[in-house]
């Protein structure tokens, strides 16, 4: 199958990113540097500490950087305010968590609704928007569910649908199938797949799971902050399909 | 066993320091206010203990309270009795001083017997008590109402009455530090009554028995001697006529009483909020503690501990709160009769105390049990 | 902008906790709730007694009419000077009273009231347009008296035909006055020179009188008070009871310090709830910060959950006041305006709940200042990777 790929979207160059642990300093990231154009599926891997969650962090603009450059969707991260991060995250990044975090007191439609309470829309363009993002994800007979009737396959699948509510280019998908039986496993990633085939969203998931990987176009790994050259994999890491 | 998990206990508690300092902070201004009021109370009823050592007592118009008014005549037959030591007339006059609605208060009465009897008049010095006792229409003038109108002593002074309509003119001969007449003045008895008109009339009779006996005896025999009279008397000890005066203020004791119930139990509530929290926030602790060998019994001994350790560690932040207030004050005085000072007993800090102990234990009592009887298995799996 | 049923849902998570605080903070509202009434009752109770065109003449100095003194003279030239209205037949519409305080007991032989006894003259009801008989008749000499009807039922309902003992004689009941709730219910009327005689005195308190022209009152009562001739204090009723009222004010003072110390320790309590919230819910604030809501959503999210608390306290503190000011305890006695003992309504009036309410929200607003901030400062990716 081969998608279009456009320009990139995703520069990263030099990316340092070091922790302060009390009086230690700990380097999450080393002289990390990718290239994601635009409308790929890009699979990261690499044991646990090796700095996954970090570089998607950063990526989004939930963490910054240490040193180095950070352009996403034309836009160089380093040079934002917490503010002005936080105002361009909505508008073009979608995230997707391991553990979904829905807010547990609001049911799944006031959960995907939440990112567009950001934007100036009005109730009734929001509510277009959130039933179409419910509907992509297989779910709007159950909007007005709470997080607790839903099964951890669902839940996912609301977080997807909050994700992709404000229709973002990027989406950012940190361990998706993490928490997930087999079967709702391959429901999810069956919907991210579809969100890039059908939708040329650029996708970037983080994962430790080979058969996740598998969906993706690209595999990077990483391992101690660094990143792998290209093709290279480390052992019992599946190599990504071509 | 107790002793052994104590640690375990102070560990608990200071595994969440903010919460704990919040919670022991929250309870120290409870048991504060809880420890103010009683002390309150305290003083009023301590006066009331405190009078029955005094030897010092009043004669007032039965039917009639603040109001009292006796014939002078009775003077003369409650000073013959046998058993009291001195007598002396009380006569108030209501008056101000130089600028209008400043209220000057004062008593005309027999001196010698004040210098006699009470142990604050004696501190006022002798060529000032001669001065005085030699000037028919001189006075003894507190030391608030010299400060606030600008008097010295020797001036020679207008009182203008108000309850009554003619003025006093007055030599201040001597200065009243302290006590139950250190915001009036004194002159003597003969020079008011003279300038009212000639009412020979009193208020009241202020009176000294000779020993502890008397006290007891006394009263009854005076009371007797005008029980035909138009004007009857009531005579009871000096302390107990000012309580009533202040208590008259208001149903004081329910009042007080009430807003303490109040106090104690915002207390409680507070502490088994705190409890609740941090229960709920070990249930998978307490699980495993179970399946280590900790049966009900240890657990609901673990939880009150730490229940009673932080309303106890409250409580003495409270009290000790209250003590250094009332010191900082100045010992802030009720006037009932002869200064009575407002200090915090240790009767009432231990009272507060064990207030705050009891408000340990009933606010971890349903915790405790709760925690106690949760199944193991339940627990466990809950939290999976 | 996080939404608002964000914050409301929450409350409901935690019931008993929530409970908890809710409670604490509406029993302190319920003691401000009781101060409050206790000051404004009987602000209401002094002032319903003023007539508006009253003056109120004392002795030079004086601060209340029971500490008062007017020669004879001097009230009978009050009473004819010129700001004084005229009524039928040309006479003074003016009024001599002789206040003293006195001590009586309960018909049960209950705890003895000090009340005010005031000697009045024939004229006393014309000028105290408040008071009107419902039973029986106005005082009458040789020791008839009226009493006010709230005393008359603190007393153990006594009616005509009872007898009371004060000052040096029995007194017979002729009637029973009321007053519009004020604070002449409290009183015991008698007639002037009885009075006088048994107090052994033989000067007035006051003078009351109707002013001429109504709408001149306050400049009647200040030409009266700096006439030379008459050297007296002079002031329009309507002040006179105003300036009584004010001597309550160390107990209103006491009773706000008690309510302000409760509402403190209240706010700590409010603080230790909030945090633990807060606590309980780090990856919820992460994700709503990742989804792009600023540090001053989250803040006034939890301010306003706190609020929220605060105020649920604040209608329950409102309902238990009312309760118990309309059910269970609706009197009190208090020493107000002098030495005089005044009965005093609790009144849970509208603006008084109000003021509790914003009260308690107040608690809650500080209560979850600090833990907000909290929360609004949460690091996101530290608080994603910690859980």
């Amino acid at each position: 199958m081969t998608t279009r790929l456009g320009p990139p979207i995703i520069e990263i160059r030099n990316l340092h990113k070091v922790f302060r642990r009390d009086e230690f300093e700990v380097a999450a990231l080393e002289d990390v540097t990718v290239t994601v154009p635009e409308g790929e599926f890009l699979a990261i891997m690499g044991p646990s500490g090796s700095g996954k969650s970090t570089l998607l962090n950063i990526i989004a603009g939930i963490d910054r950087a240490t040193s180095g450059s950070v352009v996403v969707a034309g836009t160089d991260l380093t040079v934002l305010d917490e503010r002005e991060l936080t105002k361009w995250r909505g508008e073009h990044v979608g995230f997707v968590f391991q553990f979904y975090n829905l807010i547990p007191v609001l049911t799944a439609f006031e959960n995907v609704e939440l990112p567009l309470l950001l934007t100036r829309l009005s109730r009734s363009e929001r509510r277009k928007h959130v039933e179409t993002a419910l509907r992509v994800v297989g779910l709007d007979d159950r909007m007005n569910h709470l997080p607790r009737q839903l099964s951890g396959g669902e839940e996912q699948r609301v977080g997807i649908a909050r994700a992709i509510v404000v229709d973002p280019r990027i989406i950012l998908a940190d361990e998706p199938t993490g928490d997930l039986d087999q079967r709702s496993a391959t429901e999810v990633l069956a919907l991210l797949k579809s969100l890039n085939e059908d939708f040329g969203k650029t996708i970037v998931m983080v994962t430790h799971d080979p058969r996740a990987a598998a969906c993706a176009h690209r595999l990077r790994v990483l391992e101690k902050g660094g990143m792998l050259p290209e093709g290279a994999t480390l052992p019992g890491l599946a190599p990504a399909a071509g | 066993m107790v002793i052994r998990l104590a640690p375990l206990v102070v560990k608990n508690l200071l595994r969440n320091r903010l919460r704990t300092a919040l919670t022991v902070a929250s309870i120290g201004f409870f048991l504060f206010l809880f420890t103010a009021l009683v002390s309150v109370l305290a003083a009023l009823s301590d006066a009331t203990r405190l009078a029955e050592k005094s030897l010092n007592l009043m004669v007032r118009d039965r039917y009639a309270f603040l109001s009292s008014m006796l014939p002078i005549s009775y003077l003369r037959k409650v000073e013959s009795l046998p058993g009291v030591r001195g007598a002396t007339p009380w006569l108030l006059f209501l008056g101000s001083g130089r600028n209008e609605g400043e209220l000057l208060a004062g008593f005309g009465c027999r001196g010698e017997v004040l210098r006699d009897t009470r142990d604050e008049y004696r501190a006022i010095p002798e060529e000032d008590w001669r001065a005085f006792l030699e000037d028919r229409s001189g006075c003894l003038m507190g030391r608030e109402p010299m400060k606030a109108q600008g008097w010295k002593l020797g001036d020679r002074v207008t009182v203008r009455g108000t309850a009554d309509p003619v003025d006093l003119e007055l030599t201040i001969r001597g200065v009243i530090e302290f006590g139950m007449a250190a915001d009036n003045f004194l002159c003597h008895y003969d020079y008011v009554n003279e300038v009212t008109g000639r009412r020979d009339v009193m208020n009241f009779i202020f009176l000294q028995v000779e020993d502890v006996g008397s006290v007891g005896s006394v009263p009854a025999r005076i009371d007797a001697m005008f029980d035909a009279e138009a004007v009857k008397t009531k005579t009871e000890p000096e302390l107990a006529f000012m309580t009533r005066a202040i208590s008259l203020g208001a149903n004081l004791h329910v009042i007080i009483y009430g807003i303490a119930a109040i106090v104690i139990a915002c207390a409680v509530l507070v502490t088994a909020n705190s409890i609740a929290m941090s229960a709920r926030e070990r249930t998978l602790e307490v699980a495993v503690m179970k399946t280590l060998g900790f049966r009900p019994p240890h657990v609901v001994g673990l939880v009150l501990a730490e229940s009673a350790a932080l309303s106890l560690a409250g409580g003495l932040v409270g009290c000790v709160g209250t003590f250094l207030a009332v010191k900082a004050s100045g010992g802030f005085s009720i006037r009932i009769g002869p200064q009575s000072f407002f200090t915090v007993e240790p009767a009432t800090v231990a009272r507060g105390i064990a207030a705050a102990v009891l408000i340990g234990l009933a606010a971890g009592a349903v915790p405790a049990f709760v925690q106690a009887r949760r199944s193991i298995a339940a627990t466990l799996r809950s939290v999976a | 902008m996080i939404p608002l049923r964000y914050s409301v849902r929450n409350l409901l998570v935690r019931k008993v906790s929530t409970g908890m605080t809710v409670f604490g903070i509406a029993l302190v509202v319920t003691i401000l709730n009781a101060v409050l009434a206790l000051a404004s009752g009987l602000e209401a109770t002094l002032a319903t007694a003023a007539s508006p065109r009253n003056v109120v003449v004392l002795r030079r100095g004086a601060t209340s009419a029971e500490a008062s003194a007017l020669v004879p003279e001097t009230a009978s030239r009050v009473k004819a000077s010129r700001g004084v209205a005229l009524g039928e037949g040309g006479a003074p519409v003016a009024t001599e009273a002789f206040l003293t305080s006195v001590m009586v007991s309960a018909r049960d032989g209950g705890p003895e009231r000090l009340v005010i006894a005031r000697g009045v003259d024939a004229r006393a009801v014309e000028v105290h347009e408040t008071v009107s008989f419902s039973v029986g008749s106005a005082p009458r000499p040789n020791g008839g008296i009226a009493l006010g009807r709230a005393i008359a039922a603190e007393l153990g309902g006594l009616g005509v035909g009872d007898s009371l003992r004060f000052g040096r004689r029995e007194w017979s009941v002729v009637g029973v006055f009321e007053a519009d709730g004020s604070a002449f219910e409290s009183e015991v009327w008698t007639d002037l020179r009885d009075l006088m005689t048994d107090s052994k005195r033989e000067h007035v308190s006051a003078v009351t009188f109707r002013a001429a022209e109504p709408a001149r009152v306050a400049e009647i009562a200040r030409e009266t008070n700096e006439d030379p001739s008459l050297s007296v204090k002079a002031l329009t009723e309507t002040a006179y009871f105003a300036e009584q009222g004010r001597t309550s004010a160390q107990t209103y003072r006491s009773g706000m310090i008690v309510a302000v110390l409760m509402a403190i320790g209240a706010v700590f309590a409010g603080m230790n709830t909030m945090y633990t919230a807060v606590a309980s819910r780090v990856r919820e604030i992460a994700t709503l910060r990742a989804l792009g809501f600023g540090g001053r959503s989250v803040l006034a999210s939890f301010v306003l959950e706190s609020v929220a608390i605060g105020a649920a306290g604040g209608v329950l503190g409102a309902m238990l006041s009312a309760g118990i000011f309309l059910f269970v305890w609706r009197n009190v006695t208090i020493l107000g305006g002098g030495l005089r003992q005044v009965v005093v309504t609790f009144r849970p009036t509208l603006p008084l709940l109000l003021t509790g309410l914003l009260f308690a929200a107040a608690i809650g607003a500080l209560g979850g200042l600090f833990p907000a901030r909290t929360a609004s400062r949460l690091q996101v990716a530290e608080a994603l990777r910690r859980t």
